[in-house]
């Protein structure tokens, strides 16, 4: 046997992949990786498929420990990452052998990373995916003393994968943007003209109120009012909705949201910010933009577009030898690491 | 605002809504375009998945699979092409007869209904579960259904106040003409008249949901030493074989 075992987790780690499609209809929306683009980055790096597993963790990570070999990278929001006493790089392929400790502290930005495992996470299939739901309360969220292991993998993809270590990626730009663009949607006339204009022209923050299914904002400008109150018949919701609740506070509704709810919505995050706005850390400084429907649909062929190149921008870290206490991992000596099955 | 209108909801989906709150004719307009939908021959590109709600049909796409012009015009063609609104709800959907203990500990407020709308504890069940309802939609939480239509004497309001613990899933709630079944527990404020032994979600199996809206349901009244394992894999193997 192979894997992680966890020593520590913070709490609001979860395991996710891609998300669950097909069940909107039975209540249960797509759920998945808060950003998705983060998720691809691993399963990039390790060569793991487009459904593989990974685990989000929020805000801060834990303490593993490797049993037997394992061959893992880190990506998405990069955290404080060491092994054992050494300090090793975000978005890279990294080996650990038997019981080295793998240390992954607070968010250096964004608030989502993800910690892969060759071949993927194993977890229970709910509903055709290993995503843990917080809404719906499906899959797993895993908890210390229990452990990671890898998907059942042969000798073969192992030494595939010792083959990728080093490899790394570079750090996306969304992290650095602070423009959230926006849509108007099917209740946006219910709001004043001066609150729709306050989207653009305020100054916004998220609040600490978030998780998987949602964030609350705050804004120099004060709370909103919907036109027609707080009531109204409930009606689907499509993940990145701003919906104003009773108080005029307004909400972006994210992964874990609800499929409906009856409290009007001001405007729509276009697809293609939904995981850069997910990033955003409490308090920092965004703005919202409003776009053109076919301004966001582009975007969001560009996002895809962008995720499916990301395999031809992986490259083989340049290291620093002083920081190769791993030597002898690299196949210089071939046979050094026995493959464990 | 006229109905039925096509609203964006954001880039990658539309929603029809076929009118402002829901009513039985909005809801079978409802029903019968999803169905059209999601029958359409040759099938749309693109469409990802499709959910009806109360009111209207969530259409969900991904733009980088098919041309979101094609689907909104598809759309406006169908809803132009007839008057949605004179739909009677297919057929089509399974009949369900769900097996439910009314009162007692999983039926609390049934007494309290029963004052409320003038009835004895009797002809409250005798009422409630004789009406064939059909599942409007799913939603809120995981195969959580809206049944409706109760008789007129079941035009109630919810209750003030949210029950402290949530209810247990297969609890039979009632409010506004319409039966509520929670497949998970929840926090409802819908008054409480029975409990059904069948669990209508169950992740592990193939087809996880017991009901599809526009399914039929009718409720069976039996006492608890009825309620036995028996019932419950009959209606998941008619699921499965598609007899129900």
């Amino acid at each position: 046997m192979v894997g992680l075992e966890i020593l520590a987790l913070a709490p609001g780690a979860t395991i996710q992949d891609v998300g669950r499609l097909g069940y909107r209809r039975y209540g249960v929306t797509k759920g998945g990786a808060m950003d998705p683009y983060g998720l691809r980055e691993g399963q990039v790096l390790l060569g793991n498929p487009a459904h593989s597993a990974a685990l989000e963790m929020a805000f801060q990570g834990g303490q593993f420990r490797s049993i037997g070999n394992n061959i893992v990278a880190c990506t998405g929001a990069e955290m404080s990452l060491r092994v054992n006493d050494h300090s090793v790089g975000w978005r890279q392929v990294i080996s650990l052998n038997d019981g080295d400790q793998l240390s992954i502290g607070a968010c250096l930005e964004g608030c989502y990373g993800y910690l892969h495992l060759l071949g993927g996470i194993d977890a229970p299939l709910v509903l055709g995916s290993r995503s843990a739901h917080v809404q719906a309360d499906l899959g797993w969220k895993p908890n210390p003393c229990e452990s990671l292991r890898p998907l059942a993998r042969g000798p073969a993809s192992f030494g595939e994968g010792q083959k990728k270590i080093g490899y790394c990626l570079t750090r996306p730009s969304y992290f650095d943007d602070r423009v959230v663009r926006i849509l108007e949607g099917p209740q946006t006339h219910l709001f004043a003209k001066r609150d729709v204009a306050s989207l653009e022209k305020a100054e916004w923050q998220i609040t600490n109120v978030r998780n998987r299914m949602g964030a609350r904002l705050k804004s120099s400008s004060g709370a909103l009012k919907a036109e027609w109150g707080a009531t109204m018949a409930s009606d689907a919701i499509v993940m990145g909705d701003i919906q104003v609740a009773a108080d005029g506070i307004p909400a972006v509704l994210l992964a874990d949201c609800q499929p409906i709810g009856g409290y009007p919505k001001i405007a729509t995050v276009i697809s293609a910010d939904i995981h850069k706005l997910a990033q955003i850390p409490v308090d920092m400084l965004f703005k919202m933009k409003m776009v053109r429907r076919s301004t966001a649909i582009k975007e969001w062929e560009s996002l895809i577009s962008q995720m499916n190149q990301l395999s031809d921008q992986r490259e083989r870290a340049v290291r620093n030898p002083k920081d190769m206490r791993d030597l002898l991992k690299y196949s210089l000596i071939d046979g050094v690491i026995s493959g464990e099955e | 605002m006229q109905y039925p209108r096509i609203c964006e909801a954001g880039d990658q989906a539309l929603l029809i809504e076929f009118g402002e709150t829901y009513s039985r004719e909005v809801s079978c307009a409802v029903m019968a375009f999803d169905r059209e939908l999601n029958h359409s021959q040759p099938p749309l590109e693109g469409i990802v998945e499709t959910a009806p709600t109360l009111r209207s049909v969530l259409v969900q796409f991904d733009s980088t699979k098919g041309d979101p012009q094609h689907i909104e015009n598809w759309c406006r063609a169908a809803l132009e092409g007839k008057n949605w609104y004179s739909e009677k709800t297919p057929v089509t959907g399974h009949n369900w007869r769900i097996p439910v203990i009314y009162g007692g500990e999983g039926g609390p407020d049934l007494a309290e209904v029963a004052s409320l709308v003038g009835l004895t504890e009797s002809q409250v069940i005798e009422s409630h579960s004789s009406a064939e309802l059909t599942v409007l939609c799913l939603g809120f939480s995981p195969g959580l259904a809206y049944l409706a239509e109760l008789p007129e004497t079941f035009a109630i309001p919810r209750r003030n106040a949210y029950t402290a613990r949530p209810v247990p899933a297969g609890s039979i709630l009632i409010a506004n003409q319409q039966t509520v079944l929670p497949a998970t527990p929840i926090q409802t404020g819908w008054w409480r008249i029975g409990m059904t032994p069948v669990m209508t979600f169950r992740p592990e199996r193939a087809k996880p949901f017991l009901f599809s809206p526009s399914d039929r349901v009718r409720f069976q009244p039996i006492t608890e030493s009825e309620a036995n394992d028996s019932w419950l894999d009959t209606l998941w193997e008619a699921l499965d074989h598609g007899r129900a």
